[in-house]
């Protein structure tokens, strides 16, 4: 038996829809290791020119890297750049 | 973010501080506060760009955020608007130029011409000036359709033109009509005659009856092969004689130029001068209309106003240069230029090969004659319809 949690991924699953659309998860798009873009994330906890920490709803993002900076914010959206090292999910 | 943007709505450098700067970067964007290149200076200390009518939200949020914000550099905006409201007349010169550059995309100042091989540029501009499209023209006066219908009475050797209006700019578009050609009939009775005078060396008939003969000098024009046969059945019957008919032929070519030619040298005098066209009226910005210097060249320099392809102004800068000349006379012929000519002439119109050629010099004071004769072998068979 599925648990509560699990019923809109099972869902997801078995229509083919893609899960940032039906449930709001993070989606991550690195280019060349120079940009990363952040979708549906739930803000930033840790920001510096070597760590930036993003809440993600269920767990957080690190990024780790040099001068890294903030390109663009806003409630959905988070494109950050510099040189990106890498990213770990917790 | 968008360049205009930021100009018109003011970009703003702010710095932040605070213990926790990240809790006003998630409230400003839950609050669709648009943030752009966010720096980090320290651990307490960010530097962010935003749009200067967001500042007052910001500062809110900052107060309840426990951050402190200290604007650092404007950029467009308020900046902008308070430097036009000091500058009154500049604010008022280009208000000016800006109705001025809307009213004059509301008329047509420029007309080009596209698709004449035939007609010139300048038959079909009298043509649409006739018809109501002219430098000046309002362009919603104008129907592509009606030009059409004008254009084609006008103008007969027209199969279909428009008008594209686009800014100040009219393209006239033309089509034009096409010659009918010439019906061939493929198997109508035709004479072989012969294209030139000469003597005939070798006759290679393929349907028809041989008139000339091996060794027969002919003239231009003489039939070779008749297109009249006999048959067996009803007297004669006509076909479509064809033959090869190989002749000894001899040409002369003469180039006839003057002995001596006016050179121009250029000197040192060299002047230069100005006028402005609105619409169509001139104004010349010199007081004397005459040549200023005895020989020169005028070359002629147009200035439009507007930028190529988008819009016109009806004005025209025109720079006039005159530069000085003293005149040499010098010969006018180039004997080996003329030899080169002649025999490229020569070769374009045999239709076999030269045997034999020579040229020959004469002239006097004003003309140089050169004389090319030739001995050539080729085929002077010419299929023409009988009479």
């Amino acid at each position: 038996m599925k648990s509560k949690k699990e019923l809109p991924l099972e869902l997801a699953e078995r229509l083919a829809l893609p899960e940032e659309a039906l449930l709001g998860a993070a989606k991550l798009t690195v280019t060349g290791g120079r940009q990363l873009l952040v979708e549906n994330h739930r803000g930033v906890m840790d920001y510096g020119q070597e760590r930036i920490v993003v809440s993600l709803g269920r767990g957080k993002l690190n990024i780790s890297g040099t001068a890294l900076v903030i390109q663009a914010m806003n409630r959905r959206e988070l494109l950050i750049s510099g040189r990106i090292q890498s990213v770990e999910w917790e | 973010m968008g360049k205009i943007d930021e100009k018109i709505r003011g970009r703003l450098e702010v710095e932040v501080c605070g213990a926790y700067v990240e809790g006003l970067l998630n409230a400003a964007a839950m609050s669709a506060i648009a943030l752009w290149n966010v720096r980090s200076v320290d651990a307490c200390t960010v530097r962010l760009c935003m749009y200067e009518t967001d500042y007052p939200a910001l500062s809110a949020l900052g107060e309840k955020c426990m951050c402190e914000l200290k604007p650092i550099r404007l950029s467009g905006g308020s900046r902008d608007r308070k430097l036009l409201k000091r500058r009154r007349w500049l604010a008022v010169f280009l208000l000016l130029m800006g109705v001025l550059l809307f009213a004059s995309s509301l008329f047509i100042w420029e007309i080009d011409v596209v698709g004449n091989e035939q007609l010139t540029d300048g038959q079909v501009l009298r043509a649409l000036s006739r018809c109501g499209v002219d430098s000046g023209t309002c362009r919603y006066s104008v129907s592509a359709d009606l030009v059409r219908s004008q254009m084609l009475r006008e103008l007969p050797e027209l199969a279909w033109m428009t008008v594209n209006i686009s800014g100040s700019r009219a393209v006239a578009v033309v089509l034009e009509r096409q010659e009918k050609p010439e019906i061939y009939a493929e198997s109508a009775p035709a004479d072989v005659v012969a294209a030139r005078t000469g003597i005939v060396r070798r006759l290679s008939v393929e349907n028809g009856r041989p008139v000339a003969q091996r060794g027969q000098s002919v003239l231009a024009g003489e039939i070779l092969v008749s297109a009249e046969m006999d048959s067996l059945s009803n007297g004669s019957k006509y076909v479509r004689a064809k033959a090869s008919v190989l002749a000894d032929t001899w040409r002369e070519l003469s180039a006839v130029c003057p002995a001596q030619e006016e050179v121009k040298e250029p000197n040192r005098l060299s002047r230069s001068r100005f006028a402005v066209i609105f619409g169509k009226r001139r104004i010349n910005l010199y007081f004397d209309s005459g040549k200023a210097i005895d020989e020169c060249d005028k070359i002629i320099h147009e200035y439009k106003l507007g930028a190529e392809g988008l819009f016109a102004l009806p004005v025209t800068f025109v720079r006039e240069e005159l530069r000085g000349y003293d005149s040499q006379l010098k010969p006018a012929y180039d004997r080996q230029a003329l030899e080169r000519e002649l025999t490229a002439y020569l070769l374009a119109d045999v239709k076999g090969q030269v045997l034999e050629k020579s040229f020959t010099a004469a002239g006097g004071e004003s003309l140089y004659v050169l004389t090319l004769r030739c001995h050539c072998l080729e085929d002077i068979a010419r299929v023409t319809p009988s009479t």
